[in-house]
């Protein structure tokens, strides 16, 4: 009998453990009724629930957006008169009339609306200070740069070896070679103009890899040889027009913020500086279906080099 | 202690074995797992450094945004459920409709049940597509079933007067040009026309229909169209012989310039045959102002609706358009 008693004594203790699973997290007075009619009754729990499906975990990234950028930026009297005055460019743009834009954002006062402004200028402000501390990495891993090309595509109609579309990029380079501005050669031979247009590449730009290896490669300004294109449907001929940090550092930074993935970057590194960490399985599973970077991305050299 | 085990050896070799696996087996399941923490007894749900979101402060958060119009929903989903079953049936008619419309939006759009569960998501609010057509359906269910326990009010005889309820089945023909009909348009009629006159009758037109009619959308069923009234966006042949036919009575073979030709038959006008129909529901809501959320109220009503406080109830009813004394 007692052999059988410790038996089950071991099971009950191992079935505990391995019972032992992920946490949610619940409010507080989460029975208490909202509505009730008969025998059915919306508690606070059943609404909860439903707003955090709807909401998807976007809640809880700008509850913490919002407590990181109060720690790292300070609420300046600077930050207040520019906040305010990017308030009046609104209320000008709106003719005076902000009540489209508060409904908007769901706000039922100015100061609401003006207090998510000053965020917005705080986060300009972290942009600006991550960029400045990281310049080198940022640098290093877009390897920007400012070029011109001209694309002659091979008709695989009437020329299926390419011999004809090479014959006129040879026809192309020599006209530049020989003086003549890279923008008319462009217009005379190339199939995609708008390439011709001087334009800000970096690693993640979508440009044919063989010519972005080439313009890679250089460090000041250079007209390539004939390049073929990788997937052997053309051939480019690039300029690289603009190598230097210094010379490029404006529109790069520009280009730069307006990259989603770029400051999406910035949001999650300042989420790893401060120990972001999740307690609620609910809440993990929508943050990692809609915001899984924030869900302690591995560490990676740039995160090592800074710290 | 050394008597015991000398006794039992077995006994213990097993059951540290059987410990040792379960150990690892239960830290093999949690490694991956969240930790979980509390502040003040209440549940967290994330922080930064010293920084606790609370399920509390989240619930608070939340509510700003999507409280009232969540419980709005959650109230007009409790109703329904409370007084429409979800049948067997019923999940196969709504798994039937999700399937039709995500086929037809794939093909016509190349837009398949992602898009729609995000608009079902964005902009109705519903959990995803299949959420939305369940309560659009049990709605109906909900209003056929109020309408019925009404029926008076809303079938009365100037209601039949003005609308000429109807139902109807029918068989086509087909032509690509009606006015200029191929041989082969003419045979496939002729072929009908004979076929209906010397073995079918009225009795046995969805036979007839689902041998011969040439609408895809209605062979299956023996030529069944359903509920239709003067409102009904049908072509003006069509419509005007459709109602004028009494109950049971089919047609003689009507030429439409558009489509082909037509053989029409009145299955009923009797309330019992399209009381569930979606397009009389759909009738009689539209002919009744705020109808159907006079109908949830109802049924609340009757159930003896409480609310923790009065805005809630005020937000509720005037989702409703329901005026407090109501």
């Amino acid at each position: 009998m007692k052999k059988i008693n410790l038996l089950i004594v071991i099971l009950v203790i191992s079935a505990i453990l391995t019972g032992c699973g992920n946490k949610t997290a619940n409010v507080s007075d989460g029975n208490s009724v909202l509505i009730q009619f008969g025998d059915t009754k919306i508690t606070k729990s059943d609404l909860y629930k439903e707003m955090m499906d709807a909401d998807s975990g976007a809640s809880v990234i700008n509850l913490v957006e919002k407590y990181l950028l109060d720690t790292e930026v300070e609420t300046t009297d600077e930050i207040k008169v520019e906040a305010n005055k990017r308030l009046e460019d609104i209320r000008e743009q709106m003719d005076g009339d902000l009540s489209a834009v508060l409904k908007s954002y769901g706000f039922d006062t100015e100061d609401e609306l003006l207090q998510q402004i000053v965020y917005a200028v705080k986060s300009d402000i972290l942009v600006d200070r991550y960029i400045e501390e990281k310049i080198d990495d940022i640098y290093k891993e877009y390897a920007p740069f400012k070029a011109k090309i001209i694309y002659i595509s091979i008709d695989t109609t009437e020329d299926s070896d390419g011999t004809l579309a090479y014959e006129e990029a040879k026809k192309a380079l020599a006209s530049i070679k020989n003086g003549e501005s890279f923008e008319t050669v462009a217009e005379e031979y190339s199939d995609k103009s708008d390439l011709a247009e001087e334009t800000l590449y970096n690693s993640n730009s979508t440009i044919d890899y063989n010519v972005l290896k080439y313009a890679q490669t250089v460090d000041s300004p250079s007209l390539s040889e004939i390049i073929a294109s990788n997937d052997k449907k053309g051939y480019y001929i690039c300029q690289v027009t603009v190598t230097n940090r210094e010379q490029l550092k404006e529109d790069f930074i520009d280009s730069l913020k307006k990259d989603t993935n770029f400051t999406n970057e910035i949001d999650t590194y300042y989420f790893r500086q401060h120990n972001f960490t999740v307690y609620d399985v609910l809440t993990e599973s929508y943050l990692e279906k809609n915001y899984p970077t924030y869900l302690k991305p591995e560490v990676t050299d740039t995160d090592n080099q800074a710290e | 202690m050394k008597k015991f085990l000398k006794e039992n050896w077995f006994v213990a070799v097993i059951a540290v074995f059987f410990i040792a696996i379960s150990i690892y087996y239960a830290y093999d399941q949690n490694k991956d797992n969240l930790p979980s923490k509390k502040i003040d007894g209440k549940d967290v749900v994330v922080s930064a450094d010293d920084y606790n979101i609370t399920a509390d402060d989240l619930y608070d958060d939340l509510y700003k945004t999507y409280g009232k119009n969540k419980l709005f929903l959650s109230f007009y989903k409790a109703v329904i459920d409370a007084n429409v079953e979800t049948t067997d049936e019923l999940k196969e008619q709504i798994n039937s409709a999700v399937s039709q419309t995500v086929s037809y939006y794939t093909n016509y759009y190349g837009y398949g049940i992602s898009y729609l569960n995000q608009i079902a998501k964005q902009y109705y609010g519903y959990n995803d597509f299949t959420d939305y057509v369940t309560y659009q359906m049990k709605g109906e269910k909900l209003y056929s079933k109020y309408i019925e326990e009404h029926v008076d009010e809303f079938v009365s005889d100037e209601f039949i007067a003005n609308n000429k309820p109807h139902v109807i089945s029918y068989c086509l023909i087909k032509m690509d040009d009606p006015s200029n009909p191929t041989d082969d348009d003419l045979q496939r009629l002729a072929a009908a026309q004979k076929a209906y006159s010397e073995e079918y009758t009225a009795d046995t037109f969805a036979d007839f229909a689902k041998k011969y009619s040439e609408d895809a959308s209605t062979v299956e069923s023996g030529g069944k169209l359903g509920y239709v009234d003067v409102n009904s966006s049908l072509v003006k042949e069509f419509l005007d012989t459709a109602l004028s036919l009494n109950s049971g009575e089919v047609s003689d073979w009507i030429f439409n310039e558009k489509y082909g030709y037509f053989l029409i038959k009145c299955d009923s006008t009797s309330f019992e045959d399209y009381k569930s129909d979606a397009n009389f529901i759909s009738t009689v809501l539209t002919s009744n102002e705020n109808l159907s959320n006079i109908i949830v109220w109802n049924y609340a009503e009757n159930a003896h609706v409480t609310f923790a406080d009065e805005d809630v109830k005020d937000y509720i009813m005037s989702q409703l358009k329901i005026g407090s004394e109501d």
